[in-house]
C-alpha cells in the first residue's frame, strides 16, 4: 500500500523533474523521429528552473527557484535554491536526497529516497526519448512553432495529473517552459533558463551535496 | 476516537477521512518515525504480548519516562487586566494565510524538509492546511471546523489518524488561542506576562510573553508535553521564526520560518 501511494509519488514529481529534462531538445520545427533522435546525442544537460506552484488554497503561487544537472551516462543533481535548499543527487542505483540546514547538509528520510530512486526510473526511460515505453504517459507532438509535447496520462495516475505540456523555446535546444495541470484547478508551471547542452560537468556535482 | 469516512474528490487511494477530536489538546505525534503512533504507545503497547521482553520494555519505559521534563506550575504575581488581552492577542484575530518552511526532525537523527500552508478563521476556529514537498508535492491536506478534522489527502507515511490529529493539534497550538476561560494569569518574578488555560481533562496549555513568547502544553501529571518558542518580529501577527518541540508521547522538534503571511 505504501509503495503504491509512493509509486503515484513518484509519477506526480517524476513528470516534473522528466518533463523539464525531456524538454531540452534540439530544434522546435523538427518531427517526432529527429526530435527522438536529438536525444540520443545529448550527453549532458544543465539549466536553471523556476517553479510556479499554484494552489487553490493560495491566492499567490509558491515560488522556487533551482537547477539541474544531468549526465547521460546516468548521474542526476536536481537542486533547489529557494525557498527551501535540497538537492537530490543519483549516480547509477545510488540516490541521495538532502536539505540545507543550521549551515550543513542533512541527510533526508528514508522514504522519501526510495520515493525518488523509483522517480529517476521513469526518467532515464524519458530522457533517452523511449515514449513508447512509458507506461504511464502517452504522447503527441505539434512542430509548432512553437514545438510542443503533450503528455496524458493513463488510468489511476490522472488522479494526480491531467496532462503535461512541453514548450519548446525559438533557440534550438532550449525549453521555454513546462506546464503540469492537476485535477482541481492545480498546476505547476517550470521555466528554464541559461540552458546548456553537453558541457562538461565535474563529478562532483553528482556526488557532493 | 471517532472515525468517519467520506468519498474524496481527488486521490482515489485516501478516502476522505473526517476525524472528530476526543478532546481539544490531547496530544498526538505526527512526526513519529514510521508515522504510526510513536516509540511510547508502540513500547507500552508491545509489552503485554511478551512476558520475555517484559523487563527490557520497563526498562525502556523507565528510561523514556526519565526524559519527560516535569512542569511544575511558575507562581504568579499579580497582573493587571490587559495582561489576559495581551496572551490572546499573540494569535491572529483575523482571518489569515500563511507558508512557512519546515525543518522536521524526529528521533532517530531522521529529519526532512518541507513547505507548509496554512489558513484559518479564529471565528469557528477553522484551518486548512497544506503540507507539500520542497518539489510541491502535496503529502497531506486536511481541513478544521471546530473540533472535526476533514483530510483530504495524504500519502504514506502521513495517511494516519493519529498523524492528522497530531499535525492539526500542532497547528492550533500555534495559532488558535486555547479554548474557554483562562485559569489564572499575571507576572513572573521576572516581569513576563503568564497566562494559563486548563482543560478538563487535566491538560494546562500556558502562554508566556517576554523577549520570547512561548506556549507550553503540559499533561495532568504535570509533564511538558509540547512548548513552541515564537521569535519575533511578527509580520502582520504572525511570527517570523517558530521552533515547536514535543516532548510526549514521542519526541521531534519543528521549526518555522515563515515566508509570506497575509491576515
Amino acid at each position: 500500500m505504501i509503495k503504491g501511494e509512493w509509486r503515484k509519488f513518484l509519477c506526480l514529481l517524476g513528470m516534473v523533474i522528466a518533463a523539464g529534462l525531456v524538454a531540452v531538445v534540439p530544434a522546435y520545427s523538427q518531427d517526432w523521429a529527429s526530435l527522438k533522435e536529438s536525444f540520443r546525442k545529448i550527453q549532458s544537460v544543465k539549466a536553471e528552473f523556476l517553479q510556479e506552484r499554484h494552489l487553490q488554497i493560495l491566492k499567490e503561487p509558491l515560488v522556487s527557484e533551482g537547477r539541474f544537472f544531468y549526465l547521460a551516462s546516468g548521474s542526476l543533481r536536481w537542486e533547489y535554491l529557494s525557498p527551501l535548499r535540497s538537492v537530490m543527487l543519483q549516480k547509477g542505483e545510488s540516490v541521495r536526497l538532502y536539505h540545507f540546514s543550521e549551515g550543513a547538509w542533512k541527510q533526508d528520510m528514508a522514504q522519501g529516497v526510495e520515493a525518488r530512486r523509483m522517480v529517476l526510473a521513469e526518467m532515464s526511460q524519458w530522457f533517452q526519448g523511449r515514449f513508447e515505453e512509458s507506461r504511464v504517459f502517452s504522447h503527441s507532438y505539434s512542430p509548432g512553432p512553437p514545438g510542443r509535447i503533450l503528455l496524458t496520462p493513463g488510468e489511476g495516475v490522472n488522479k494526480f495529473i491531467l496532462g503535461i505540456e512541453i514548450v519548446l523555446a525559438d533557440r534550438p535546444g532550449v525549453i521555454d517552459r513546462v506546464e503540469i495541470t492537476e485535477p482541481g484547478g492545480s498546476s505547476t508551471r517550470i521555466t528554464f533558463r541559461n540552458v546548456g547542452i553537453n558541457a562538461s560537468l565535474d563529478s562532483k556535482v553528482f556526488d557532493e551535496p | 476516537m471517532n472515525l468517519r469516512k467520506t468519498p474524496t474528490t481527488h486521490y482515489e487511494q485516501t478516502e476522505r477521512i473526517v476525524i472528530l477530536l476526543g478532546h481539544p489538546k490531547s496530544p498526538h505525534p505526527p512526526f513519529s518515525k514510521g508515522g504510526r503512533g510513536g516509540i511510547c504507545g508502540g513500547i507500552l503497547c508491545a509489552s503485554k504480548s511478551n512476558l520475555l521482553l517484559r523487563p527490557f520494555f520497563l526498562l525502556a519505559v523507565l528510561v523514556l519516562c526519565a526524559g519527560c521534563l516535569s512542569t511544575p506550575e511558575t507562581p504568579l504575581l499579580p497582573g493587571a487586566p490587559e495582561d489576559l488581552d495581551r496572551c490572546v492577542a499573540l494569535f491572529p484575530s483575523e482571518p489569515w494565510e500563511c507558508v512557512h518552511t519546515i525543518e522536521a526532525d524526529i528521533q532517530g537523527g531522521m529529519s526532512s524538509s518541507l513547505l507548509g500552508i496554512t489558513k484559518g478563521d479564529p471565528a469557528g476556529r477553522k484551518l486548512h492546511t497544506v503540507l507539500l514537498t520542497p518539489e510541491g508535492f502535496i503529502l497531506f491536506e486536511a481541513e478544521q471546523h471546530g473540533d472535526t478534522i476533514s483530510v483530504l489527502k495524504a500519502v504514506a507515511p502521513f495517511e494516519s489518524p493519529a498523524f492528522a490529529r497530531g499535525l492539526m493539534e500542532d497547528v492550533n497550538l500555534l495559532f488558535f488561542p486555547p479554548q474557554g476561560r483562562a485559569s489564572k494569569w499575571g507576572r513572573s518574578s521576572d516581569g513576563a506576562v503568564l497566562c494559563q488555560w486548563e482543560s478538563s481533562a487535566g491538560y494546562r496549555e500556558e502562554l508566556s510573553l517576554s523577549t520570547v513568547m512561548k506556549i507550553s502544553l503540559v499533561d495532568r501529571h504535570g509533564d511538558l508535553v509540547k512548548e513552541a518558542l515564537l521569535t519575533p518580529p511578527f509580520v502582520k501577527g504572525l511570527a517570523s521564526q517558530i521552533e515547536l518541540r514535543a516532548h510526549k508521547p514521542a519526541p521531534y522538534k519543528l521549526k518555522m520560518t515563515l515566508l509570506r503571511g497575509t491576515p
